[in-house]
């Protein structure tokens, strides 16, 4: 067995506005191992962006409080580190791409000083020579020229940005690596470079990574496992082929699948889950997906499922209480 | 055909029933808005009290004998329970002067602002919709216009035409046009590229309809917002002026111009300027904290 | 970027020339014959037609303008109809007042207005930042005149600190400073702690804290320099405004400044000054204007590269 890198145990995380308080994260259980890629599937307002800022404790000052559980990083209690243990881990040892390369580069100063940033900080005997090496390497590496670290962010178009933010990100070979829907803000074409990108620095660098996607495309393949996200719960978690493979699915999993295009099966229609997801501001009891669930029985309105295991597939869900 | 034409019709009326219902509840979700900010409610209640103490000001004091006639041998008296805020220099209650000078302040205020509004609406309007050559020679005049700082066009315009109320209202009037020329241009042309107006136009509706029913009544938010912090800048500009004497002139009870009466005696007689002056920050920092709550209130960014 | 100041300036000719017209337009409704009037009622109308050429005031509106405007070209705004010395030396001569109360006022509006507004945006709903929104609140409804007399009468009447008017020390600034300043404290104030609070938010600066940036980091280098891009811009303006501004300031602490000067000048019928006064505040704010937009594009790479390319 690998070694455990990150474990999220009952993780629960609250957003206090003037009007309500959202809960945005109920429970979550996660775990990753070194090298290992786990896909975080979910629709928008699953809970998955706040997962990756819970990991860092970057979570809006005042607005955003982890309420409950425990985030263990390499057997070190993160929930309790200090604001400086925390510093030392970001960047250096868990690094983070956010979603929308546009707006994630300081408009004031150039990329090469902004990867270099990252490099001096975690690397304070770095003479300014090492630095630039080492930025100028992580250009050739993500395939930009390395004389344009010089240039400011607004000279660069959207792939490039993300790929200076693949950049940032790996410079101090994390082990670690955070990716919020590293493509989303990307034409098609470059989703796929970066992506391929992105696949073969990990296996260079050894990174375990999460990937927040909504595209089961990319999970299939980019990670080893998968959780999928419903309204701050990962309701199924197993490895790819227990996801895409395996007999047994929440029906969640089953509507996700249901509602993506299959070109080797023809139907006339895609079948799309009814409803919305519930506000989060206003949980439904019992399970929470009950109300859009087509096999919702009277236990599920009061009652949370348990988590149902067979060698490392877990499903949230009442249907598998007597297996 | 008549089928479609029906439906077309029903679709428009719904439409606009919407539109009517949407403007309605815009209202009350902007008053709804501003009544959670409690500083601007605080501050429109200081202002309603201020202004109905203005409005009624006639009723229990009389302009000739209380505000205007001198009372030599009362002069300088402290405050006192027959005197509030004491009498100033020619025995004159400074109490009464004070109330009467808000009536001053808030309608020259208030007249400046809507004078300077309607001037910048009607400039800003045309060279924003019209584009061009048009907004271009507009908008050159109002750079050079802006080019002279604000006290100083309007320290020279009373200079020229001579003190009194009018000339002052003209002053800070013309003074002001420029900002607000460029307010509402750059509201109107950001509204002129939207959809509905287009709607507006394949419906036959030419340019001055437009930019009256279409544009300024969306371009409203900002415009009030502006005008309510800029009536308070000007009662201050008000009382600047007439405390350099450029504004209005004694005896008339402005704040401003007892404050420069007051000035020659008040290491002697302090409470001489505490009055209006206070008078003064009470009506500006009312009117600030109504302009900023209706800024938010506006403003759908902070709406959630 | 020499190109750009270049069309820049380029750019300000018109404007200025705009300014001297509608400025030379205004004045020259002041009713009354500055001839007659400086000779009396029993001068004859020779000696009245004579005066009226040495002053330039013969001929049409716009051969006057254009003499007078040929003349401010070679520096001679003309002579005092009071003093018959040169207008350029009357106001050149109280310049330096007004200078120093000017750039007192802006630094004391600059530094404490970025100081508090980092402070209260940083510090967001603390007791601090309540204070610094109240504080804001009051200097933005507390006209500059009556602050400057309650200054005086606090600070120099009642403790005897600072003196209440003159300008023999540099301490005398001090007041008058802070009573100009005011306004513009409360405008810096305001738009420091909104644009700080802006970029707070931003994604660039979650990144920045991704990194292990210390928080100090964060605030000073990653937030502050994209915060006070729209500041820079407010100070340049607001330097412009505030040589026009001190008027006021200077008329409540009795300063000899260009203010005085013209306010003396309005109460005597003193076109030419009057109007000397007026176009060369305004040049000076037109150029204050320039050199902020220009260093603005130094601080904004965005700005710079759009001159670069144009």
């Amino acid at each position: 067995m690998a070694e455990k890198l990150l474990e999220i145990k009952d993780l629960y995380v609250q957003y206090h506005t003037d009007d309500a308080t959202v809960c945005a994260v109920n429970g979550l259980d996660l775990s990753i191992n070194k090298g290992e890629t786990l896909g975080l599937v979910g629709e928008t307002g699953a809970g998955k962006t706040t997962t990756c800022l819970s990991i860092l404790k970057l979570l809006p000052d005042r607005v955003g409080e982890i309420t409950k559980g425990s985030i263990t990083y390499n057997g070190e209690d993160i929930l309790a580190a200090s604001e400086e243990t925390m510093r030392a881990i970001r960047g250096k040892e868990i690094s983070m791409i956010f979603q929308d390369p546009m707006s994630a580069l300081n408009p004031v100063f150039t990329v090469g000083d902004q990867i270099g940033e990252v490099v001096k900080l975690h690397n304070p005997s770095f003479s300014n020579e090492d630095v630039i090496d080492r930025v100028e390497s992580m250009f050739k590496m993500v395939g930009l020229p390395p004389e344009r670290r010089t240039e400011y962010p607004h000279q660069f178009s959207g792939g490039m940005k993300q790929r200076i933010v693949i950049a940032m990100a790996l410079a101090c070979e994390p082990l670690l690596l955070l990716a919020d829907e590293p493509t989303t803000a990307l034409d098609v074409t470059i989703q796929a470079q970066v992506l391929r990108l992105m696949r073969q620095l990990k296996e260079k660098l050894q990174t375990a990574m999460i990937l927040v996607t909504h595209d089961l495309g990319v999970v299939a393949q980019t990670c080893d496992k998968v959780a999928i996200m419903y309204a701050g719960e990962a309701i199924e978690t197993g490895t790819v082929e227990d996801i895409f493979d395996g007999e047994d699915h929440h029906p969640y999993t089953v509507g996700l699948f249901g509602s993506i295009p299959d070109l080797t099966v023809e139907t006339d229609r895609l079948t799309p889950i009814d409803g919305l997801m519930p506000d989060p501001a206003n949980l439904p009891q019992g399970c929470k997906f009950s109300p859009r669930c087509p096999h919702c029985m009277d236990i599920c309105k009061n009652e949370s499922p348990r988590a149902y295991e067979k060698d490392g597939h877990i499903i949230r869900c009442h249907l598998f209480d007597n297996k | 055909m008549s089928d479609i034409l029906n439906t077309s019709m029903s679709d428009a009326e719904r439409a606009a029933r919407r539109a009517k219902f949407k403007k309605k509840s815009e209202i009350v979700t902007i008053w709804h808005q501003f009544r959670k900010n409690k500083l601007a409610v605080f501050g429109l209640i200081v202002f309603m009290i201020m202004l109905i103490l203005a409005i009624t000001a006639p009723l229990h004091i009389s302009y000739e004998a209380d505000v205007v006639e001198q009372h030599i041998s009362e002069r300088l008296q402290g405050p006192s329970a027959a005197h509030l805020f004491g009498t100033d220099a020619y025995g004159r209650d400074i109490f009464a002067r004070v109330l009467w000078g808000a009536r001053v302040s808030m309608f020259t205020g208030l007249a400046v602002i809507v004078i300077a509004l309607a001037g910048g609406i009607a400039l800003g309007a045309t060279a924003g919709y019209l584009g061009g050559k048009i907004d271009n020679l507009i908008m050159r005049f109002i750079d050079i216009f802006l080019a002279i700082p604000f006290t100083l066009l309007a320290i020279s315009i009373v200079a020229t035409l001579g003190n009194s109320i009018r000339n002052l209202l003209l002053a800070l009037s013309v003074a002001l046009i420029p900002k607000f020329t460029r307010i509402i241009r750059s509201s109107v042309i950001s509204l002129k590229g939207q959809e509905f107006i287009e709607a507006a136009k394949l419906c036959g509706a030419n340019g001055p309809i437009i930019v009256i029913k279409h544009i300024i009544p969306n371009a409203l938010g900002p415009i009030i917002v502006e005008g309510t912090l800029a009536v308070a800048r000007t009662i201050m500009d008000i009382a600047s002026l007439s405390f350099i004497g450029c504004g209005i002139q004694p005896p008339n009870p402005e704040w401003g111009s007892m404050l420069s009466d007051a000035k020659a005696y008040m290491i002697s007689y302090p409470y001489l300027v505490y009055a209006p002056g206070i008078a003064i920050v009470i009506t500006a920092a009312a009117l600030t904290l109504i302009g900023d709550g209706l800024r938010d209130a506006l403003d759908p960014k902070l709406r959630n | 970027m020499l190109k750009m100041v270049v069309r820049r300036l380029l750019m300000l000719i018109p404007v200025l020339l705009g300014v001297s017209i509608i400025l030379y337009s205004i004045m020259s409704l002041t009713p009354g014959d500055a001839a007659s009037l400086m000779l009396g009622n029993a001068a004859t109308p020779e000696a009245v037609a004579k005066l009226r050429a040495e002053l330039g005031l013969d001929g049409g509106f716009i051969e006057r303008y254009v003499r007078w405007l040929g003349g401010v070209l070679t520096g001679d705004f003309g002579i005092s109809y009071k003093t018959r010395n040169p207008v350029f030396t009357e106001v050149f001569a109280r310049f330096p007042n007004t200078c120093k109360l000017a750039f007192t006022a802006i630094a004391i509006s600059s530094i404490f207005g970025i100081l508090f507004g980092v402070l209260s945006a940083v510090k967001q709903y603390s007791i601090a930042d309540n204070i610094v929104v109240a504080l804001t609140l009051l200097l933005s409804s507390v006209p500059d005149f009556w602050l400057g007399l309650m200054l005086i009468l606090i600070v120099s009447v009642k403790y005897g600190l600072l003196p209440m008017s003159g300008v023999d020390h540099w301490y005398s600034f001090v007041l008058p400073g802070i009573t100009a300043a005011a306004g513009y404290l409360a405008n810096t104030i305001r738009m420091t702690r909104t644009s700080m609070l802006d970029v707070i938010r931003s994604d660039y600066i979650r990144t920045a804290r991704a990194k292990g940036c210390p928080e100090r980091t964060v605030v000073f280098q990653h937030a502050l320099r994209n915060a006070l891009l729209p500041v820079v811009t407010l100070i340049g303006v607001n330097m412009g405004w505030q040589l026009g501004g001190t008027v006021i300031t200077e008329q409540v602490y009795a300063i000899p400044g260009i203010g005085t000067l013209m306010i003396q000048s309005i109460r005597q019928k003193d076109t030419p000054v009057v109007l000397g006064a007026l176009v060369f505040i305004a040049l000076l704010s037109s150029l204050i204007n320039l050199a902020t937009d220009i260093l603005y594009a130094y601080i904004d790479p965005r700005i710079k590269s759009q001159y670069a390319k144009g």
